[in-house]
């Protein structure tokens, strides 16, 4: 309504000042109200992301012991439980074991030489008596350095500090024997997998590996501390172990790092140093009392070589790229290289934004362009309702039906996507034969009606085709061909069955944003073209198309952060196997689903915890580098609008 | 309501503030009112997944008895169960193993004793393939061969195709199709004491695929001839082929309800349990107490029984411990 200046003073008397009152200061309450809510929303954003930084942040820096006073020391478990079970005989000084079940093994030092015994369980109780175990036979006067029985007590390794040892088969008689560097004193690694040899001033990492099917000790790394080493002790959970050198100083290691994680300056000499628990490190002098420091276990946990360098883990065969963290049992090395879950998070978003990039940029021209704006006001709708899809129920669906049928489907898919885009070509250049007299408009408004009949042929051309090429070319199989030709395994949950989910998902995102960079356009000047003479798709490809460009990267952009966020379809979908090599086939493991997987398990402020939280940080970087692209790439398009208008 | 605020714009805007207020009052409210009820009668079990179903069973029986009681589950892993009762966001904690050294001295550290760790049953884990599988026994060794990237137990050669698995006849039509090897992920209790049992503490390899339950994996091997995955007896069905279990100079041992006795030599049966936050000399909480009262009636160890486990007084070991109640 318009308004005329007599009006104003009518308005002036109409409302009481009271009341004009009132709804000003309402005015001012509600906009306060705004302002503050908008601000709470900044605030949580932010304070996400700093609580993000924060928790992975310790992971990167070094650690900072805290000496404890005597009040402060935790309480171990080793005070509350006995560290050597009832059955392993008491007067023995150095004395090792190992149970399962229903057997338990112990191997001692005596003073005779080596003595072990074995249990075995028949019933509900336990043999008093030990059964002799072999012992293998050594040269008389050998210093025994260390001792160890294999975890499926088949194995026992005794080293001597001359560097010879000695492995027997606890089954049978079977021994071998083999060498390694002299050494000072020797330690297992809790999890029985590795072996630390301490020399005078430099230390040897040495893996156990199974060769030819009995175990051996391989030399991995040997390190130089330039002071001599006093003492070594491993940390229980075995990922850290603690020097003490002549310096005198104390110095933390990462199980495979190449220098002190950390480095504590003593005012004596240390002789023996030890963990109280997985945190704690404690030494003792020749005349000082013991005195205790708590080392931050997450606090440079991890090295950057870690994350996403090649490393050989112990008992590998070589170096690889692996996402394994431990589980259950200590002892076993955790493995946290990031080179698999960036790969599997890229390779599946970058495979279904491939994949719905065709269907949801064509639906999108379509719709933003060519189609009448009534019937896409109904289209566009129904389009962007597959997003109110649970990606749960997709992935579930996708889980019981798809996935048990991917492989005989594979040329099926394949030969539908190839023959519906050059099938509708091939139609569109037959329509161009049919009369124009002929396409009156009761014939047009059937015609969404005959095209999709005219899809569905395609596609069941497509899949006959597929079937055709599969049986005729393939032998039959496709995937049974890819491995017998290629050595490519087809599994059943693939990176391929992730995209085809994750593109179906993605797809309302992709096409929503480019229809309406499209629809952006003014209408003004297509028409402005079209009245110039161009055909429709002249004056889209030259006009339209470039001033949308703009809008329909960002939207390409936008569907792909998506796809990279995406948990619920990887978890159920992709196998959730931390392949690193990128295969098409193969499962994937991507850093969405793994956060979702392991979160619950890790503990709050471990090194596992932490690195999830900086995979965390990395997914983030990721889809925000993504959108803020996507945004320059959207206030393009308004610049470009704004210079068209 | 709506046209209204069209027509007479001031009038609406003047409640705005205060529906606004009144919505968060009563928002408010809903969130607190659960909190102060979860404070008295909620009993909390987390962890194995393994055992989900069967609690899920035995806490319907015992919610008919005990209306006054609410009793939430979340089965992610066992792995989950020791950091929720060090927490305290767990009465019980459930798991498909024990806790290691490393729980138990986590859990030490925050509370300053031991948990109470009760043995509920048997379980026992089987290696299954597809129904027209040739194999119809497996040993630990090709086991190791087929999902281990570390063959601690074997030091053979990895196995990749049907072709090189030792009792598949060279003529058979699986011989050359890929051998695909399932497992559970890393927060089952499963996965670990597969890793300790069956591939001598060793790795798994990268390929295996990880799925999130018993009931997935049975589902996939049935669907894939050339699966191959474990599962826990209770979840196998006709649609999958169990493996006996080969072991050097003894009859393949094949595993099931009726030789439950034989368990104690099959090296993929475990214990199930649960754990209680509270020390194992002290009486945990009355709720606690009344569900492991529950828990040991007739019924609802035939319920254990139902859903696949041995429970354990029918077991060579002592019956279930009441925890101190």
């Amino acid at each position: 309504m318009a308004s005329f200046p007599w009006q104003t003073p009518t308005i002036a008397v109409l409302l009481p000042v009271a009341a004009d009152r009132r709804r000003h200061r309402i005015d001012v309450a509600a906009t306060l109200s705004v302002r503050v809510a908008s601000f709470l929303v900044m605030a949580a954003i932010v304070g996400m992301l700093l609580q993000l930084v924060l928790s992975a942040l310790p992971l990167l820096q070094s650690p900072q012991p805290q000496s404890l006073s005597a009040t402060s020391i935790p309480i171990a478990l080793s005070d509350l439980k006995p560290a050597r079970p009832d059955w392993v005989p008491r007067q023995f000084d150095r004395v090792t074991w190992e149970s399962t079940e229903h057997e338990r093994v112990w191997v001692a030092v005596g003073s005779d030489g080596l003595t072990g015994g074995r249990l075995l369980r028949r019933d509900v109780n336990w043999p008093t008596q030990s059964e002799a175990l072999p012992i293998p036979v050594m040269p008389s006067g050998t210093r025994i350095s260390a001792l160890h029985i294999s975890g499926t007590l088949d194995w026992l390794i005794v080293l001597a500090d001359t560097g010879d040892y000695w492995v027997q088969s606890l089954r049978n008689d079977d021994h071998e024997k083999g060498t390694v560097p002299t050494h000072v004193g020797a330690v297992w690694s809790p999890g029985g997998r590795s072996l630390i040899l301490q020399q005078d001033v430099s230390f040897h990492v040495l893996h156990k590996v199974m060769a030819h099917g009995y175990p051996v000790l391989r030399p991995m790394t040997a390190i130089d501390v330039s002071n001599r080493i006093l003492g070594l002790a491993i940390s229980p959970d075995g990922d850290r172990m603690v020097l003490a050198t002549d310096q005198p100083a104390l110095q933390v290691w990462l199980r495979n790092g190449r220098k002190p994680s950390v480095s504590i300056p003593l005012a004596t000499q240390a002789i023996q140093v030890g963990w109280l628990d997985d945190d704690t490190i404690y030494a003792t002098g020749t005349d000082t009392p013991r005195r205790y420091w708590y080392v931050d276990p997450s606090a440079g946990g991890v090295s950057t070589r870690d994350l996403f360098a090649r490393q050989w883990y112990e008992g590998y065969l070589e170096s690889t790229w692996t996402w394994q963290p431990k589980a259950a049992k200590e002892g076993y090395q955790a493995k946290y290289s990031l080179i698999p879950l960036l790969m599997g998070t890229l390779i599946s978003a970058f495979l279904a934004t491939l994949m719905a990039l065709p269907v949801a940029i064509g639906a999108a021209i379509f719709t933003g362009f060519f189609m009448s704006p009534k019937l896409r006001s109904r289209i566009k709708p129904a389009i962007e309702l597959i997003a109110a899809f649970p990606t749960v129920v997709i992935g579930a669906v996708l889980a019981v039906w798809l996935a048990p049928r991917f492989d005989t489907l594979l040329l099926e898919i394949l030969g539908a996507i190839v023959m519906v885009p050059t099938g509708v070509l091939l139609l569109s250049l037959l329509w161009q034969l049919h009369p124009v007299a002929h396409r009156t408009k009761r014939y047009l408004s059937q015609l969404p009606l005959l095209l999709l009949l005219a899809l569905l042929c395609l596609v069941t051309l497509g899949v006959a085709l597929g079937q055709q090429v599969e049986s005729a070319v393939f032998d039959g199989s496709f995937a049974r061909w890819l491995y017998l030709e290629y050595g490519i395994p087809v599994r059943q949950r693939n990176a391929v069955l992730v995209a085809v989910a994750l593109g179906f998902a993605i797809i309302p995102t992709l096409f929503s944003l480019a229809e309406d960079a499209i629809n952006a356009v003014p209408r003004s000047v297509a028409a402005g073209s079209l009245a110039l003479g161009a055909t429709h798709w002249q004056s889209f490809r030259d006009i339209v198309l470039p001033m949308a460009f703009p809008g329909i990267v960002a939207a390409i952009m936008l569907g792909f952060g998506r796809a990279c966020g995406e948990t619920m379809i990887l978890l159920l979908l992709s196998g959730n196997a931390p392949l690193s090599e990128g295969a098409l086939f193969e499962g994937v493991r991507s850093i969405a689903a793994t956060l979702a997987m392991e979160l619950p398990e890790a503990s709050v402020a471990s090194a596992h915890y932490r690195v999830l939280f900086l995979a965390a940080l990395l997914l983030f970087a990721i889809t925000f580098v993504f959108n803020t692209a996507a945004q320059l790439f959207k206030r393009r398009l308004r610049a470009l609008e704004a210079s068209v208008l | 309501m709506a046209d209204r605020c069209q027509h007479k714009a001031t009038e609406c805007w003047e409640q705005t503030p205060w529906k606004l207020l009144g919505y968060w009052l009563c928002l408010c409210l809903w969130a607190w009112i659960p909190t102060v009820e979860a404070k008295q009668n909620t009993l909390i079990i987390t962890g194995s997944d393994t055992l989900g179903g069967v609690v899920t069973a035995w806490t319907r029986a015992f919610q008919a008895s005990n209306p006054d009681v609410a009793v939430e589950i979340q089965a992610a892993g066992s792995a989950a169960a020791p950091t929720a009762l060090a927490e305290g966001t767990a009465n019980i904690g459930m798991m498909s193993r024990a806790m290691s050294d490393g729980e138990l001295a986590r859990f030490v550290a925050r509370r300053g004793h031991l948990p109470t760790a009760i043995a509920l049953g048997r379980d026992a884990l089987v290696i299954i393939v597809a129904k027209d599988n040739p194999l119809s026994a497996i040993d630990r060794s090709t086991v190791d061969r087929i999902w281990s990237s570390t063959r601690y137990c074997s030091g053979g050669a990895a196995i990749d195709n049907w072709g090189q698995v030792p009792g598949v006849a060279s003529a058979d039509r699986l011989t050359r199709v890929p051998v695909e090897p399932v497992g559970r992920t890393s927060i089952s209790g499963s996965y670990g004491f597969f890793k300790e049992r069956a591939l001598c503490d060793g790795d798994l390899a990268p390929h295996v695929a990880q799925l999130q339950g018993f009931a997935a994996i049975v589902d996939l091997v049935a669907s894939n001839p050339g699966a191959i995955g474990y599962a826990g007896l209770g979840f196998v069905d006709d649609r999958v082929k169990a493996l006996a279990w080969l072991q050097p100079s003894q009859p393949p041992m094949a595993v099931s309800y009726a030789t439950a006795d034989a368990w104690e030599r099959y090296p993929l049966a475990r214990t199930v349990m649960f754990y209680l936050a509270t020390p194992p000399d002290v009486a945990p909480g009355p709720l606690e107490c009344r569900f492991l009262a529950f828990i040991q009636e007739p019924q609802a160890q035939q319920t254990l029984r139902d859903h696949g486990f041995i429970p354990m007084a029918n077991t060579n070991n002592s019956g279930v411990t009441t925890g101190g109640c």
